[in-house]
């Protein structure tokens, strides 16, 4: 009996990180499904519909097959309907999304990545070991209460069939109006800074109920080489610099307010009569 | 382990412990289902980008906001889906308190480890030593109660309720000094940074933590622990401590009375470990520091047990060593002039 109550616990215990995790405030947000508007990149976005559901929707091509994929390697087909298909979590937070198909004469390899509070595996290996094909995918994605941001800087790595491509341009979209050409170095890394294009603080709307200012992007390259040219993309999310609306300076002022408090209180007293 | 050598292996347990909790994603890895627990017991803060583990009252706010406020604010039927995840959260804290009690506080917490070691320069650089005088003492010790209640249950649940604004949510997490000591520490300033317009209650909880934070780096020179007085993970242990095979434990001696070195070294300057015996002894702020044990002259009469295990025994031979070193309240030898 009590070797099941320490196993029962035990297991409580292992999975309750992720079942404490929180809900879809943290998550990765929305703020996609309207890349046709800004971009003609063939592409494939995710966003969260509800606590344990979101949407795929492929943009600017023809998808023939659109898959997800868990964590943990798990792989299951999507059914699209109205040209999108809803996803259930499977195991662990981030999924990735994969659509296959074709954008004029070229075939595309399309991903994203939707996130669910749901415990389970970390999305390492599933970034770390690319689909067949041409891929271009993340390092990492943003932690949970994170999101990449304006300035801040994440490695895509461009493979084919797990093989890194050197030397390939890569072009970079966002939907606030920022277009820029890099090219993978040696080993495929091509790093991408994201643009400070959002538009300035007093013009930008209210944040509802936690849920943070996003702006959709893509991450492109092509490879013209064999019969048919061939596509990869990945679309996802950035935000604000977190620093566009707060200062660091005025923080440090308050906490120097604060230390300028305790100083009296550190300083020894002069016992009474003392010269 | 002599008191003597628990004593001094504690700093390094303090160090390690610092160093990996607030950036030890480089060896657990980048996401939260890397982290070893979103329930860790100490004051890991879900804010750093570099950690290794969650601080549990993280979870608990968001949890009463997120899906019990919005829940009771829906009138749906409370099932096992609404509460299931604050009582997982609520077990792995359990399962990890179970193994180490209150230690976690007095052996691993990150902001008491700084603490520990400003209050170490300070007394070094021979400032005032500052306590709380006794008759205050009681009213102080309520203080974690009443911001346990209201900012890890009550203030998340109403604002999950819609009656206060959604930067309730997690009350204690916007005021916590930890978010800045962390988040500076792995080079990012952006928790430090104050709002510029927006959201008003957010300013001023930014604008508290900033104060809290600069207020208690300095006072932490002069006073032992001056964050862990009021921390809701302090109340949040003291309220299962009893559960714990881990405690202090202490025998009645009637040499007791006169001496009182143990109170003197107590950072939490908690009385009864020098009035009180058996399981009184054993208070709600004590962090289990053990160096109440150390300080004590008497053999046996202080000691940390696991169960009817003693692991440290208090012992004459171990206060010799200790007062060779340091004086009870915690002033390095040689004391500084004017010091003793």
């Amino acid at each position: 009996m009590r070797t099941i109550a320490f196993v029962t616990l035990a297991l409580l215990a292992a999975s309750a990180p992720a079942l404490a995790q929180h809900e879809n405030h943290a998550a990765p947000p929305t703020g996609r499904g309207q890349a046709k508007s800004w971009t003609t990149t063939p592409m494939v976005a995710g966003r969260p519909a509800g606590r344990a559901e979101a949407l795929a929707m492929p943009a600017n091509m023809v998808a023939d097959i659109l898959a997800v994929v868990a964590p943990d390697g798990g792989r299951a087909d999507l059914s699209l309907e109205n040209g999108q298909a809803r996803i259930k979590p499977r195991s662990g937070n981030y999924h990735l999304v994969l659509a296959q198909g074709r954008a004029g004469d070229a075939t595309v390899n399309a991903a994203s990545a939707v996130y669910f509070s749901n415990p389970g595996p970390a999305p390492t290996k599933i970034l770390n070991d690319p689909p067949a094909g041409l891929t271009l995918l993340p390092e990492r994605l943003p932690r949970e209460h994170a999101q990449f941001r304006a300035g801040e800087a994440v490695r895509f790595r461009l493979t084919v069939d797990g093989t890194p491509l050197p030397g390939m341009p890569v072009q970079v979209e966002t939907a606030n109006g920022t277009h820029q050409k890099l090219g993978t170095d040696l080993d495929g890394w091509v790093q991408v800074s994201f643009p400070a294009d959002f538009p300035p603080v007093d013009q930008r709307p209210e944040e509802a109920h936690g849920r943070p200012l996003t702006a959709g992007f893509v991450v492109s390259a092509s490879l013209n080489t064999g019969a048919q040219p061939r596509l990869a993309s990945f679309a996802y999310v950035y935000g604000p610099n977190q620093l566009d609306k707060a200062s660091p300076g005025f923080g440090a002022v308050f906490a120097l307010l604060g230390m300028a408090c305790a100083i009296p209180l550190i300083l020894r007293r002069k016992p009474k009569g003392a010269a | 382990m002599t008191p003597f050598t628990m004593i001094r292996l504690r700093p390094w347990v303090q160090a390690i412990s610092f160093v990996f909790l607030v950036w030890g994603a480089g060896v657990v890895g980048h996401y939260s289902a890397d982290k070893i627990s979103g329930a860790l017991p100490a004051l890991s803060c879900a804010y750093d980008q570099e950690n290794s583990a969650y601080c549990v009252l993280i979870p608990i706010q968001h949890q009463l906001h997120h899906r019990v406020g919005e829940a009771l604010v829906k009138m749906q039927t409370i099932t096992a889906t609404l509460f299931l995840p604050l009582l997982f959260t609520m077990l792995s804290f359990l399962a990890f308190f179970l193994v180490l009690n209150k230690a976690f506080c007095g052996w691993l917490c990150p902001l008491g480890t700084a603490q520990e070691a400003l209050f170490a320069i300070g007394q070094r650089f021979d400032l005032a030593f500052r306590r709380v005088p006794v008759a205050w003492r009681p009213q102080v010790s309520t203080v974690k109660w009443v911001v346990l209640v209201l900012t890890i249950f009550a203030l998340p649940l109403i604002s999950g309720m819609g009656a206060l604004p959604h930067s309730f949510r997690d009350p204690w997490c916007q005021v916590c000094p930890s978010r800045v000591l962390t988040t500076l520490a792995s080079g990012d300033v952006t928790q430090l940074a104050l709002p510029v317009g927006g959201d008003l209650s957010q300013w001023v909880f930014v604008a508290l933590r900033d104060l809290g934070f600069g207020f208690g780096a300095v006072f932490a020179l002069t006073f032992r622990q001056p964050f862990c007085r009021i921390c809701p993970m302090l109340a949040l242990h003291a309220l299962l401590r009893r559960l714990a095979p881990l405690r202090l434990a202490k025998k009645a001696s009637a040499r007791c009375d006169k001496c009182g070195l143990c109170a003197k070294a107590c950072p939490m300057d908690i009385t009864a470990i020098h009035r009180e015996h058996g399981a009184k002894a054993f208070t709600a702020d004590c962090t289990l520091c053990g160096r109440c044990v150390a300080f004590c002259p008497e053999d046996a009469t202080l000691s940390l047990r696991l169960g009817p295990l003693p692991l440290v025994t208090s012992s004459a031979r171990s206060f010799a060593l200790m007062t060779r070193k340091q004086s009870p309240e915690g002033k390095a030898k040689p004391l500084p002039k004017g010091a003793a």
